[in-house]
């Protein structure tokens, strides 16, 4: 029988290889939901019989969840079994289930739905591409705004996880516990906005790629700047501003 | 009775402040995510235009006239959308003079109570609340600039197609474009900033007979016959040859994104039967045999591009740093104050 020329991979394994990597991708993603809903029951069990204990391990395990959440997203992509928007469902949902800094104890029905939002975006992911089938190359070369818009989404939604998980915190005139997590996000959210638009500059000699996306983005972090310039007279204003920035900047990213 | 130093005192705190400044961002911001729901008017460019039309009328139906009518479709050009720019602006310009009026006297309270300080300490106490919204507001206010100096300075030039080996010059400027002949390599003058859209297959034409003698090819009925033809496949291509009772027609094959290597499908064509003739299948350079003739294909991919001449790229790179640094600083300080306020307030 005659073997394969040396250096030549055969044609069976390169499928199987793409067939781990898939694999890989479905494990780690299939694996990081059960671990959410798992921590979702445990923060129902607590909140019923007043536990403290288990917040802890509750935020590990979200740690732990995000980390496979991430893992299964660039898994997702090496293999190109998986289409764009899955992936980046995927990577909205690693940073979705990234836990949210707060001294004081979380608004039970809050904290359960922001355990449950990442389980389902992720859920959501995986059950598209299990139906879909292949839709694009593996490794293809994914625009940096689409990236940036993914980020933008994952943020948002992680902040406004936050706003629900401590909503009646914000009632109060003074909530300083939600300004720090909240700073960082939108720390990040400049960040990555200033870097699509340097990026754009350098490719296309101006901010504006033209993308209707770009659009949103813009338009929601000029919502969430307003709402921090407002923050000191009228919380009111500042939470809704930067909420509905949020529910933009995840409207920009799954649209 | 207000004199008339309150009145502009009263009118300096109503323009700087944040409230004022946070509606026109809001304003803005609810503009920019309206017209990613109302698709706004392109460029004259009468295709572009047919296509933004079709695309409107197939989204909004009956509706077009009246939202035609009222200015919906030309929001981001409107004169009102550029007076809320020119206001913002203002506001900034004020601000950032507000800024250096408080920076100033954060200066000198700081070099009068650290003069003999360690290096450490002298920049832990600089007044870094004051300094990252004074560089925020002045990013911004460069900003502003800077699309001010592009939008009257400044053009773009899109669609164009070039094939390998061409130097085009663009129309009303004295730029130039060239492309290498493999379609990779882009050279272009000062000034511009050149991004390819699209790469594709493109090709180099020409025929002879047995005898080795040059066939005249013509592109449409009424064109001068040539001995050679350039044809960028943007889309499907046609050719006679009017010698040989023969139509070419030329099909880039790809699915998805084109490529400069994607193969072309070649059909000849009878004329005036129409009866498909021959049929191949291009991947690179290629003749084609049919009765004696030679038609020969040289591969010239083509790259369809995006021209920009921003004169004010410098400025807006050094307004968007100066930008994100301020906000960043700023959101930095907010947090660490109002987490030290947390955590006296829970211990």
């Amino acid at each position: 029988m005659r073997s394969a020329p040396a250096g030549i991979v055969p044609v069976w394994r390169i499928c199987k290889l793409a067939e781990v990597r898939m694999s890989s991708a479905v494990a780690f993603t299939g694996l990081a939901c059960g671990m959410l809903l798992a921590a979702a029951g445990m923060a129902v069990w607590s909140f019923a019989r007043h536990i403290s204990s288990f917040s802890k391990i509750v935020s590990t395990i979200r740690l732990v969840a995000g980390a496979g959440l991430l893992w299964g997203a660039l898994s997702a992509w090496h293999s190109g079994y998986w289409s764009p928007f899955s992936i980046r469902l995927l990577l909205m949902a690693a940073l979705v289930s990234l836990p949210y800094p707060s001294r004081l104890s979380p608004y039970p029905p809050g904290y359960v739905f922001s355990l449950l939002l990442p389980a389902s975006l992720a859920g959501l992911g995986l059950y598209l591409t299990l139906r879909s089938g292949l839709v694009v190359p593996a490794r293809q070369y994914i625009p940096f705004r689409e990236v940036v818009a993914a980020v933008g989404g994952g943020i948002g939604a992680w902040a406004l996880n936050g706003l629900i998980a401590h909503l009646p915190e914000l009632k109060s005139e003074e909530s300083p516990g939600q300004e720090a997590p909240l700073s960082a996000a939108y720390a990040m959210l400049t960040i990555s906005l200033g870097s699509l638009s340097i990026v754009n500059l350098l490719q296309h000699g101006k901010i504006w790629a033209g993308g209707e996306a770009e659009k949103r983005l813009a338009g929601a972090w000029m919502i969430w700047t307003a709402g921090r310039l407002v923050s000191s007279r009228r919380s009111w204003l500042h939470w809704i501003l930067i909420a509905i920035a949020c529910i933009v900047f995840v409207f920009a990213a799954l649209s | 009775m207000p004199s008339s130093r309150d009145l502009w005192r009263d009118i300096w705190k109503f323009a700087t402040g944040d409230l004022t400044t946070a509606t026109l961002l809001v304003v803005i911001g609810v503009i920019l995510l309206t017209t990613t729901w109302l698709p706004q008017m392109p460029s004259p460019d009468p295709t572009v235009y047919a296509r933004w039309l079709a695309e409107v009328r197939a989204r909004f139906g009956p509706l077009v006239p009246l939202l035609q009518s009222v200015g919906l479709f030309t929001v981001s050009s409107s004169p009102a959308f550029r007076a809320i720019l020119a206001l913002l602006g203002g506001c900034f310009l004020l601000r950032v003079i507000e800024g250096m009026v408080q920076l100033r006297h954060g200066f000198i309270e700081w070099k009068q109570e650290h003069h003999s300080s360690r290096l450490r300490d002298r920049i832990a106490n600089w007044p870094w609340s004051l300094t990252s919204p004074a560089a925020a507001t002045a990013g911004g206010l460069l900003l502003i600039l800077s699309l001010l100096v592009n939008c009257l300075w400044g053009w773009e030039q899109g669609g164009l197609v070039i094939q390998g080996g061409e130097r085009l010059t663009l129309s009303g400027t004295a730029g130039w474009v060239a492309l290498s002949d493999t379609a990779q390599r882009i050279t272009h003058s000062e000034g511009l900033t050149v991004h390819v859209d699209e790469r594709g297959p493109g090709v180099l034409v020409h025929a002879s007979d047995k005898a080795g003698g040059v066939l005249m090819l013509q592109q449409a009925a009424g064109d001068e016959p040539v001995s050679q033809l350039k044809l960028p496949l943007v889309l499907d291509q046609y050719f006679a040859i009017p010698e040989a009772h023969l139509i070419v027609r030329l099909i880039p094959q790809h699915e998805g994104q084109p490529e400069a290597s994607s193969p072309i499908s070649v059909q000849l064509y009878r004329v005036p039967s129409g009866q498909l003739a021959a049929q191949t299948l291009l991947e690179s350079d290629g003749e084609v045999l049919i009765d004696g003739i030679t038609i020969h294909f040289t591969a010239f991919p083509y790259a369809r591009l995006t021209v920009v001449h921003n004169p004010a790229r410098g400025i807006t790179l050094c307004a968007i740093i100066l930008l994100v640094a301020g906000l960043v600083g700023d959101a930095l300080c907010t947090g660490r104050h109002r987490a030290g306020v947390a955590y006296m307030q829970t211990g």
